[in-house]
């Protein structure tokens, strides 16, 4: 009970921050839809049929919930660090596991926010459709996922290089989504960053979804890779953020990053 | 010698070496083999000068930071093997007050305290009870970045009771603040000792802190513990009229 009290705690106080900052709006309408009409226009402009304008479409929604939700994890550590009361959190017994977990709650509330202004926004101006629920939720749980192992990404480079490395909350997600195909199939790299983008569960999740705007991808059995990418790279981001946890506690950057 | 099942700290031969930079590590001895025991119920000092290794002894003995080497057991335990059983035990407060600025007074000891296990009517009441002895429920819908210096410190030392913790550590709790707060905050850290008894360790460079507060101090500089005893006991041992003559004859 104390696990779920922690991490319920955790949610809560992400969204209190949420609802008090004038960025939170903005992460959540303001840049997703600009980019959703500039891609969305241009999609026009060039005279995108309907699947083409699905598939890229695809790739802004991707993108906004993506953003939003591993931002939420990531603000687990930041809101902390900008407040320098970082040590107050290490100091409870709490583990690594209620703070990912409680930020990843609200980062999904968020997540689902932002997907249905840009679903519903897509539908209205740019005739979009999707095409189902369980696609479209399973597409959406990708998301959530990815956002998470993102997240927790960030919160790695965070711990281990100290507040010099919080760029990465708004970076790593960007080159996650170029190499995962955002608006493009992963087969147009050259070998060697294909190779890459089949490591990204993300790859996986975008092509299974596209699926169902009448393209078809090289990659087998999309689903079981993504889950299983995901799972794999959650379980190992959970046991690298408590080893650089106990490195930071062993360095002293914990303590530095309250000052 | 302490009797084991009176000791609440014990520590053997604690170093912490800190290195920064990356191409000319620079390191710092920050503890150069300390050795203390802390009796369960007491208020033990810690005195000395800046950099002298107080908050670094603090930071370990509050599981933040790791030591290099030597042995530490609190309440009888291994620090190394029980830290989630310990860290529910102990709660630590710092003279340089930080929490999240957007939150409340009483959103900080909401969350802080559900970070402790307490949830309900229980944490409702220790909040109204902390609130009530350090006169901050008139602030409790205040945001953190709206409180003055003294609010924001008797927020933190509230915050650090919410646990009612066994084991409270005091990092210069009365640093930067006016003397009529910090006379205040003294006597409330008083209070709470004669009410539950908990084991103190506080830091302070103010000898009037330590002479008013103490049943037993440590002069400590340069990462090493240079004298330990009572305040009586330290001023008869170097034949001197305060703690202050103390520390200057053993720092000569």
């Amino acid at each position: 009970m104390n696990w779920l009290n922690r991490t319920i705690s955790f949610a809560y106080r992400n969204y209190i921050f949420a609802k008090r900052s004038f960025f939170s709006f903005a992460e959540i309408i303001f840049w997703p839809v600009v980019g959703l009409f500039s891609i969305g226009l241009m999609g026009n402009f060039l005279k995108f049929t309907k699947p083409q304008l699905g598939f890229i479409l695809s790739g802004v929604i991707a993108m906004g919930v993506l953003q939003v939700n591993q931002l939420d994890v990531a603000y687990c550590l930041l809101f902390d660090i900008w407040g320098k009361s970082i040590k107050h959190t290490f100091l409870s017994p709490t583990g690594i596991t209620e703070l990912m977990i409680g930020s990843w709650i609200v980062g999904i509330i968020r997540g689902i926010l932002v997907f249905f202004i840009l679903t519903i926004s897509s539908c209205i101006f740019f005739d979009f459709y999707l095409p189902g629920f369980m696609p479209t939720l399973i597409f959406l749980i990708g998301l959530f996922l990815n956002g998470l192992i993102i997240g927790m990404g960030v919160c790695y480079f965070i711990l281990t290089f100290g507040q010099r490395a919080e760029v990465t909350a708004w970076s790593l997600v960007i080159v996650v989504l170029l190499l995962a195909g955002i608006y493009y199939p992963v087969e147009i790299f050259p070998p060697f960053l294909r190779y890459l983008a089949n490591l990204i569960p993300l790859t996986y999740f975008l092509e299974y979804f596209r699926t169902f705007y009448g393209f078809s991808f090289n990659s087998k059995f999309l689903l079981l890779k993504a889950f299983g990418l995901s799972f794999l790279y959650t379980l190992g981001c959970l046991i690298i953020l408590n080893i650089a946890l106990r490195i930071a506690k062993k360095k002293g950057t914990l303590i530095k990053l309250s000052e | 010698m302490i009797w084991n099942n009176q000791v609440a700290i014990e520590i053997e031969n604690l170093h912490k070496i800190f290195k920064r930079g990356l191409f000319r590590p620079q390191v710092i001895h920050a503890l150069k083999g300390i050795n203390l025991k802390i009796k369960k119920g007491e208020i033990f000092c810690l005195l000395g000068p800046n950099g002298a290794g107080k908050t670094t002894l603090l930071n370990i003995l509050s599981l933040l930071l790791y030591p290099d080497k030597g042995k530490i057991k609190i309440f009888n335990q291994d620090i190394s093997k029980k830290e989630n059983f310990l860290k529910a035990r102990l709660n630590l407060c710092s003279g340089n007050p930080n929490f999240p600025w957007t939150l409340t007074v009483y959103e900080i000891l909401n969350f802080y305290g559900k970070l402790y296990g307490l949830r309900g009517k229980k944490l409702k009441k220790r909040i109204a009870k902390y609130c009530e002895l350090l006169e901050i429920k008139n602030f409790l819908n205040r945001r953190f970045e709206e409180l003055s210096t003294g609010t924001k410190q008797r927020l933190a030392l509230a915050k650090s009771l919410l646990n009612e913790p066994e084991l409270l550590f005091l990092d210069e709790p009365t640093a930067g603040l006016d003397p009529d707060i910090a006379l205040k905050i003294r006597n409330i850290i008083k209070k709470i000792h004669s009410e539950k008894k908990p084991t103190i360790i506080l830091t302070t460079h103010y000898m009037a802190e330590a002479e008013m507060l103490a049943e037993r101090i440590a002069f400590i500089k340069d990462g090493e513990i240079l004298a330990e005893g009572t305040p009586q006991g330290l001023k008869e041992k170097l034949s001197a009229n305060n703690l202050e003559e103390v520390f200057l004859e053993l720092v000569k």
